[in-house]
C-alpha cells in the first residue's frame, strides 16, 4: 500500500527521531464482551458514562475506548492532562454489519427507514471523534484509512503528525475485525474485535522506554516476529522481551524501528 | 513551529457542480452562479429533499480508455480526474513515474458508499468482505503509476483541510518529492439523501433549487448536499522555482481543534474553534489583521452559521468589521468530504483574481450573523491573505491559510 516510504536525507530531524511510546492497551472482544464494554468502556470506572454515550457507537469505537483506557491504566497516566493531545485513529472496514442492515431496510421501506445514526458513527472519523468527547480532548482528531493498510497508515500519519504539530501526545488507536462479521450470514467462527491503543509522545522531550521510527522494509535492523495485525503489534510493544533494537513490519514496503531505551 | 521553507500549490485539477476545471469553477464562483438543480432520479420521489449540486458524466483523462474508465467506481472515476488534471496543470505529468508523489484524500464514508452501490448487485452476498475493492486512493496511485504512499483521512467536513495539510507533513519530513492532496465525495444517493434528511439538516426547498442553499440569510432552512472533488499538487517552493512552476499559493498555515462536545451538534462554546483559527494564523505568522479574506465554513444551517460568526468575531476582533467573509456554498453545495478542498479552491480564485467571490441567495442577513459579508455579487480586493474555516461532525475544527506568493 504504502509504496515508498524512505525518508529523504533532507527529513527533518525531528520526524526521525520518531516517538516514545507512553503507554500500550489492547483489548480483543467479542460481541458479548462488547455489549458490556458499550455500558463501562472503563473498567476502573473513573470516568462514568451516560448510558446513551456509546449506544448508537460502532464496535470498532467501543473496543477501541477500551483499549485506550487499558493504556491509561498501564501508563499510570491523567486523562486531565491530555486535553490538548491529538487522537489519530485508524480502523478498518467498520460498519459493515450495521450498513447493510440500514441498507436493507431502508431500500425496502423507504427513505423515512434510513438511520441518520449512521452517518455519525459510521464514518472514517467516529472512533476519533467519539474518543475526544469520551476524555474532553480538544486537540485535532481525525480518522484514517479506513480499509486494508490501516494499520501502515495510521502510523504514518501519527509520527509525521506529532514531528509536525506542537502536540504534547497523541493517541493512535488501530482497530479492525478478525475474524470479521458477514452481514446477513452465520459466521464461521466466533467474530472478534481487536484494538490497540497507543500512548506517544516526542522522542525528544525524553529518554522514552520505547521508542518508534519509521522505517523501509529495507532497514538492516533485525526483524522482530511481530505478523502484521495488531493482536501481534500489540504483544510485542506490550511485552518484556523486546531487544534493545528491531524491525517490525506493518505493511507493504513500511515498518517500525523499535528501540527499547534505558527509560 | 519556524518551518524551513513553504510549500506552494502548483497543480489543482477539480470537478463540481460548478465546473469541471479550475479556469470554468473560478468564472462560476466570480459570476455568482449556483450548481443546485432539482434531483429528478424517480427513486428520490419521497426523499423530502430532492435537490442537490451534481456532477455530468466525466470524461476520461488523456490517455485512458473510454470503456475502461467507464468501468470504475463513481469515486474512482471522480479522484482519477481531479488527480490527473492536477498533475497535468502542475506540468508534472510526464515525469510523475520518476518522483516520489504521494497521494493523500481526504474521504469520510468510502467503504459506506461503496457498500451502498454494490448492494443492488447481490444484497447482503455483495457486502461480503471478500468482495471488497481495494481503497480508492491506493487504486488510484496505481493507476497513475505513483510511487509515494497513498493515504485516507476523514475529518467529516473538514476533510479536505486535514489532507493538504497532511500532504504539508510528507513533504517536510521528506517522504514524498510531490504529493497530491484534496477531497472527493460522492455523497448524493438513495441513502445520503435519506440519512441526512432524516437527521433534520437539509433544505426543502424543492420549488427553488438554485435559492436554496442560502448561508447566514435568516430565510434559511438547512443544507444542500452536492458531489464533487478537488485535489491540488504540493511542492517544496524550491523544487517549484526550480522547474519554474506558477504558484496558486502558498500553504501558509493550518490549525485544528475538537470540541469535545457531540458527534452531530456543533458546540456553543467557539473556544475550540477559535484556538484552532488563532493556531492556524501563529503557523502563518499573520496577524488577524493581516487577513485579506475569509471563506466560512457556513453550511446554511442557522447553528452552525451563528457559532462561526462568534467564532470570526472574537479571533478578527476589530478587523471582522472589514475583513470580507464569504460562504461558497451557498454556489458549490456541501459536498461533505470534498467541501474544505472546494472551498480552497474560492481562496485561490480570490489570490488569482484580486476579487472575493460572493454569497450568494443573501438576501436578509440573520442579525445574529454580523460579518462584512460579500453579499450576492463578487467584490473586487486586495487579497494577499485567505483563510478557509472547515468544521465537521465529530467536532473537528480547522483552518487553512492560503498566501499569495510574490
Amino acid at each position: 500500500l504504502l509504496a515508498s516510504t524512505r525518508p529523504s536525507s533532507a527529513a527533518s530531524l525531528r520526524t526521525r527521531d520518531g516517538c516514545a511510546v507512553v503507554a500500550v492497551g489492547q483489548v480483543s472482544a467479542g460481541p458479548t464482551e462488547i455489549a458490556s464494554l458499550r455500558r463501562q468502556p472503563d473498567a476502573t470506572g473513573r470516568v462514568q458514562f451516560s448510558p446513551p454515550f456509546l449506544k448508537h457507537s460502532d464496535e470498532q469505537t467501543v473496543v477501541g475506548l477500551a483499549a485506550l483506557f487499558r493504556a491509561v491504566d498501564s501508563g499510570n497516566l491523567s486523562i486531565a492532562d491530555m486535553s490538548l493531545w491529538g487522537v489519530v485513529a485508524a480502523p478498518r472496514h467498520m460498519g459493515r454489519v450495521a450498513t447493510a442492515a440500514i441498507l436493507e431496510r431502508t431500500f425496502r421501506e423507504g427513505a423515512l427507514a434510513a438511520s441518520p445514526l449512521i452517518i455519525p458513527h459510521r464514518s472514517l472519523h467516529a472512533v476519533s471523534g467519539t474518543i475526544t468527547q469520551a476524555l474532553g480532548i480538544q486537540g485535532p482528531n481525525f480518522g484514517v484509512g479506513g480499509g486494508p493498510g490501516n494499520l501502515a497508515e495510521g502510523f504514518l500519519v501519527a509520527l509525521t503528525l506529532l514531528s509536525d504539530a506542537q502536540l504534547p501526545g497523541l493517541w493512535l488507536v488501530l482497530t479492525e475485525w478478525n475474524p470479521e462479521p458477514v452481514p446477513g450470514g452465520e459466521p464461521s467462527a466466533p467474530v472478534v474485535c481487536h484494538a490497540l491503543a497507543l500512548a506517544l509522545a516526542p522522542a525528544s522531550a525524553t529518554q522514552p522506554a520505547l521508542r518508534l521510527r519509521l522505517a523501509p522494509q529495507r532497514t538492516s535492523v533485525g526483524r522482530l516476529p511481530a505478523g502484521t495485525g495488531i493482536v501481534a503489534l500489540g504483544h510485542l510493544l506490550k511485552g518484556a522481551t523486546i531487544p534493545s533494537r528491531g524491525f517490525i513490519p506493518v505493511d507493504g514496503a513500511l515498518g517500525l524501528e523499535v528501540e527499547r531505551g534505558e527509560g | 513551529m519556524i518551518r524551513r521553507e513553504d510549500f506552494w500549490i502548483t497543480g489543482v485539477g477539480t470537478a463540481n457542480p460548478l465546473g469541471l476545471d479550475l479556469a470554468s469553477t473560478t468564472a462560476a464562483l466570480l459570476e455568482g452562479r449556483s450548481g443546485i438543480r432539482s434531483l429528478t432520479d424517480p427513486v428520490l420521489a419521497h426523499h423530502p429533499c430532492r435537490i442537490g449540486g451534481l456532477l455530468p458524466p466525466l470524461l476520461p483523462p488523456v490517455g485512458w480508455e473510454s470503456a475502461a474508465f467507464a468501468r470504475l467506481d463513481p469515486s474512482e472515476q471522480l479522484l482519477l480526474y481531479c488527480s490527473a488534471q492536477a498533475l497535468r496543470e502542475a506540468g508534472c505529468w510526464e515525469e510523475r513515474s520518476r518522483l516520489r508523489v504521494g497521494l493523500v484524500v481526504g474521504l469520510g464514508a468510502e467503504w459506506m458508499e461503496t457498500w451502498e452501490l454494490q448492494w443492488p448487485h447481490g444484497g447482503y452476498e455483495a457486502l461480503h468482505p471478500k468482495r471488497d475493492p481495494a481503497p480508492v486512493a491506493q487504486r488510484v496511485a496505481q493507476q497513475l503509476g505513483l510511487a509515494g504512499p497513498s493515504l485516507t483521512v476523514a475529518a467529516a467536513c473538514a476533510s479536505g483541510n486535514f489532507a493538504v495539510v497532511q500532504a504539508r507533513r510528507l513533504l517536510e519530513a521528506g517522504y514524498v518529492d510531490l504529493c497530491l492532496a484534496g477531497g472527493i465525495d460522492r455523497c448524493v444517493s438513495f441513502m445520503s439523501l435519506a440519512a441526512f434528511g432524516n437527521l433534520g439538516v437539509l433544505s426543502r426547498r424543492n420549488s427553488d433549487p438554485s435559492a436554496a442553499s442560502r448561508p447566514f440569510d435568516r430565510d434559511r432552512d438547512g443544507l444542500v448536499m452536492s458531489e464533487g472533488g478537488a485535489m491540488f499538487v504540493l511542492e517544496s517552493e524550491s523544487r517549484a522555482r526550480r522547474r519554474g512552476a506558477h504558484p496558486h499559493a502558498a500553504v501558509a498555515g493550518f490549525g485544528s481543534s475538537s470540541d469535545a462536545f457531540h458527534m452531530i451538534i456543533p458546540s456553543p462554546n467557539p473556544e475550540p474553534a477559535v484556538q484552532a483559527v488563532r493556531e492556524s494564523l501563529a503557523d502563518a505568522c499573520i496577524n488577524p489583521d493581516e487577513v485579506d479574506y475569509v471563506n466560512a465554513h457556513a453550511t446554511s444551517t442557522p447553528v452552525g452559521d451563528r457559532n462561526e460568526t462568534n467564532v470570526l468575531r472574537t479571533v478578527l476582533g476589530d478587523a471582522a468589521a472589514r475583513v470580507p467573509v464569504s460562504a461558497t456554498k451557498s454556489m458549490t453545495g456541501h459536498p461533505l468530504s470534498a467541501a474544505a478542498a472546494i472551498d480552497a479552491i474560492a481562496c485561490l480564485a480570490a489570490l488569482e483574481h484580486q476579487a472575493v467571490p460572493p454569497t450568494i441567495n443573501l438576501e436578509n442577513p440573520d442579525p445574529e450573523c454580523d460579518l462584512c459579508h460579500v453579499r450576492n455579487e463578487a467584490r473586487p480586493h486586495r487579497v494577499r491573505v485567505a483563510l478557509s474555516n472547515s468544521f465537521g461532525f465529530g467536532g473537528s475544527n480547522s483552518c487553512l491559510v492560503l498566501r499569495k506568493v510574490a
